[in-house]
């Protein structure tokens, strides 16, 4: 909204249609209306938040200010769905009132945007957008556990960015719930000790049980023998959740052309004795050879993955001690679930549902291109994108017909640039990759840039963007600009402080047009794809084809 | 190489339907000139669409990469109509030679581009790796000539002269402030960088070791200036060949639509 009557000081008058008021955070609070203040006092005089201090909160950011604005009151009659599985919102719920079943099996309801045909689910969301919130017996049928009053849950995907494992349905009618936003979570996570080790205890015990249980690994396990498994099992953490600003440190600080495999934090190296069996939680590793003193890369996994079963199925048949056959390095970061060898042999080796899905690439199956092609991918951490646009230079001849289709499906403004790093024929270009981590909307203060909950796309709201560029200095990949914002006569809108008006822009897969990317349909020599480069067959296709 | 048989076989094929449509138009004692006149007036307009699909590049028409190649083969049938159309004899009126100038005008600019599109990026990519974007190149080229300025600069004497300078001035400042040579990177020759390259190595015997050294990162320059141009030609060929197909194209139209009114006007008995 323009502000009438506010004049620039100094020598610079602006026309007053061309002057807005600088947005900030709270200009609008989380679910549109505040909490009111009884229950922010009923919050804060009990132990609903665990022992959480308000002194520990800086004066500007007051706890007080935090669960009014960045939190609300969630109201759930019962079999009401709070989440379902797949959907990709990241509030942590605590229960106020009443109790909340969240099931144990996961994936068992999937919603729109996780299933194989994300472009039907996203045409089909304004419809499917109903069906939350409404009433599903078939879910509570299902193997459930209860959590009660002051229980917390819906922490383990709020920290590592992923998909709902579970489904949470309402267990009472009058079911009250405190939905605390990312922003108020990250800063209770930030500035109060206790309520950090509360999420993170409750993120690792929650994280080995349901990871345990995902992995498939002991699918005919029954659930008592599974906790007991989930006991002798150990949780890791190796990197930084926010390993964005860490690899732009590295990669600024290192020379052209030097490897970047060094700088990642070790799992295991090549050779060293290996105690336990890793399953990949969250995150992804980089699997590396070291031959005459030189690392490369023969591999990456990510969560679901195992590492090291080849190794401890050879040594209980040889009864030798194992070791690491290749190298494990954390790629970002790495959270892993350790089990013990014995369990290993015990229950997986001698399983039915043992995986073949360690090494993705394996060596030996691989050739010497697509090892190169596997370090581009993993260097620049490409491993990362889900909804890649990759061109092939050798069918690209410039027309920028991709650039102009963007600009028309964006009221004239391109959301990417036709840059990008390359190797051989192809160049990831500048526009949002759509990770699987999205590492932007960790320090976004009021939550504008999140994932579509249907479908998974990183998009930003532009009515809570207050232009402060966090996202675009955290994208490690420079994939997010900031933009001028013009008013209807085409000026550039000025704010009170005479900056310019910003607002963060980025690749949204055109949401709200149908057919999908504007991009990809308007390339006429079929050089512009929208890949998920951790589908390395179909990279290698595309740098490949005829 | 499977889509690209069978798109022929079915051009082909719908390239045999129209030769028996006229033959059996014509066994009917009419005159095949208005039928194939007609089929070539509409598959030109359907070729037209592609055109459409590109203003339109947001919509939600389909794949232009489908419109293009539908676009391409329609051309191929384009062509046997024509012929039948004047039933592969040459042009008699000025009107007739104006509307097959111009046909021959897009096709040939057509296939043309067509070859361009298909041959040029893999061979660009080949010759140099990393292709600078065409909007790009100005940019880079300015930075070679500061480049290539500031290294010049070191090596003036206090006196204001050096032979490293004067060669720059007399040689290369021309060479690196605008495009070069672009006959030479149209037919693929090298010869121009090979006789800079030659003059320079000349300069060496003659200078001092620092100078050497200079001339050393300037040739390098020159090298980097030759690839950017050879760029420059090509992807300026691979642009410049729409601003003949384009106008042609519309030209055509508006001669096509005269040609129907003024064999409407003069035309009597059987159609």
């Amino acid at each position: 909204m323009p502000s009438p009557g506010i004049v620039i000081a100094g020598d610079r008058t602006l026309a007053q249609g061309n002057l807005v008021r600088k947005p900030h955070r709270w200009d609008t609070a989380f679910g549109r209306e505040r909490i009111h203040s009884d229950w922010v006092n009923l919050i804060l005089s009990s132990q609903i938040l665990g022992d959480i201090d308000p002194a520990d909160f800086p004066d500007d950011l007051s706890l007080s200010d935090i669960i009014t604005n960045d939190c609300k009151i969630r109201w759930c009659s019962r079999g009401e769905t709070v989440y379902a599985a797949g959907s990709y919102e990241t509030s942590i719920f605590v229960v106020l009132n009443g109790g909340v079943r969240v099931s144990d099996e996961p994936g068992t309801e999937q919603v729109a945007g996780s299933s194989a045909l994300p472009q039907l689910n996203a045409w089909l969301s304004p419809l499917l957008k109903g069906t939350f919130g409404h009433r599903d017996a078939n879910v509570t049928r299902l193997p459930t556990v209860r959590l009660g009053r002051y229980e917390m849950f819906g922490e383990v995907e709020a920290l590592t960015r992923t998909p709902r494992s579970n489904t949470a349905i309402a267990d009472a009618d009058k079911t009250a719930l405190l939905e605390i936003t990312w922003p108020g979570a990250r800063e209770l996570l930030h500035w109060s000790d206790a309520f950090r080790y509360r999420v993170e205890e409750l993120y690792r015990a929650r994280s080995v049980a349901v990871g345990l249980k995902e992995s498939g690994l002991f699918a005919n396990v029954r659930p008592e023998t599974l906790a007991a498994i989930a006991q002798e099992c150990t949780f890791e953490r190796h990197g930084s959740f926010d390993w964005s600003h860490v690899y732009q440190r590295e990669n600024a600080g290192k020379a052209q052309g030097e490897p970047v495999i060094g700088h990642e934090p070790l799992i295991i190296e090549q050779g060293h004795y290996l105690e336990d069996m890793f399953l990949i939680r969250a995150g992804f590793a980089r699997v590396t050879e070291t031959a005459h003193d030189n690392e490369f890369s023969v591999g990456f996994l990510e969560s679901g993955d195992v590492f090291g079963l080849t190794e401890i199925e050879e040594s209980l048949l040889f009864g030798s001690h194992p070791h690491a056959g290749r190298g494990l390095r954390s790629v970002g970061y790495t959270d892993l679930i350790r089990i013990p060898e014995h369990i290993v042999g015990k229950f997986i080796l001698s399983g039915p549902q043992r995986r073949g899905r360690g090494v993705a690439s394996a060596p030996g199956r691989v050739s010497h291109e697509d090892l190169s092609l596997l370090d581009f991918v993993v260097d620049n951490r490409f491993i990362n994108a889900t909804n890649a646009m990759v061109i092939d230079t050798t069918r690209c001849v410039g027309c920028d017909d991709c650039v102009r289709a963007c600009a028309a499906a964006h009221d004239g403004i391109p959301r990417f640039v036709r840059t990008g790093r390359t190797y051989a024929n192809l160049m990831v270009t500048s526009a949002c990759m759509h990770c699987t981590d999205p590492v932007c909307l960790i320090d976004c203060p009021t939550g504008a840039i999140h994932r579509d909950a249907f479908t998974g796309s990183v998009v930003i709201d532009d009515d809570t963007c207050i232009g402060c560029a966090t996202c675009s200095s955290a994208c490690p990949y420079n994939n997010i600009q900031m933009r001028e914002v013009r008013g209807p006569d085409g000026a550039i809108l000025v704010d009170e402080d005479g900056s310019t008006h910003l607002k963060a822009s980025k690749c949204d897969l055109c949401a709200g047009h149908s057919g999908g990317p504007a991009c990809q349909r308007a390339c006429p020599h079929d050089a512009l794809t929208r890949i998920d480069i951790r589908d390395m067959d179909m990279l290698a296709d595309r740098q490949s084809r005829v | 190489m499977v889509g690209i048989a069978r798109n022929t076989l079915v051009t082909v094929l719908v390239i045999a339907a129209v030769y028996w449509s006229i033959g059996f138009y014509s066994d009917a004692l009419r005159d095949p000139r208005f039928l194939d006149g007609w089929i070539l007036t509409a598959v030109m307009v359907a070729q037209l669409l592609f055109h459409i699909r590109k203003k339109l590049p947001a919509s939600p028409l389909g794949r232009a990469a489908t419109w293009l190649k539908m676009h391409v083969y329609l051309g191929y049938v384009t062509i046997a109509v024509f012929l039948f159309h004047t039933s592969f004899s040459m042009p008699e009126t000025t009107l007739e030679w104006a509307l097959w100038g111009l046909f021959v005008l897009v096709v040939a600019s057509g296939l043309v581009g067509l070859y361009l599109t298909n041959s040029v990026p893999g061979k660009l990519q080949q010759q140099h790796g990393e292709q600078i974007t065409f909007d790009q190149i100005p940019t880079v080229r300015l930075n070679l000539f500061r480049e290539v300025d500031a290294l010049v600069l070191e090596t003036v004497t206090p006196d204001g002269s050096s032979e490293v300078s004067d060669f720059y001035v007399n040689r290369l400042r021309g060479y690196f402030r605008k495009p070069q040579h672009l006959r030479a990177h149209l037919r693929g020759s090298r010869r121009p960088l090979e006789r800079i390259s030659s003059e320079i190595a000349d300069l060496e015997r003659r200078v001092n070791a620092p100078d050497r050294k200079a001339l050393s990162s300037i040739r390098k320059l020159v090298t980097a200036k030759f690839d950017l141009d050879h760029q420059y030609t090509v992807q300026g060929l691979l642009h410049s060949w729409l601003f003949v197909h384009i106008p042609a194209t519309y030209s055509l139209i508006v001669l096509s639509i005269l040609h129907v009114a003024v064999v409407y006007a003069f035309s009597s008995g059987v159609r």
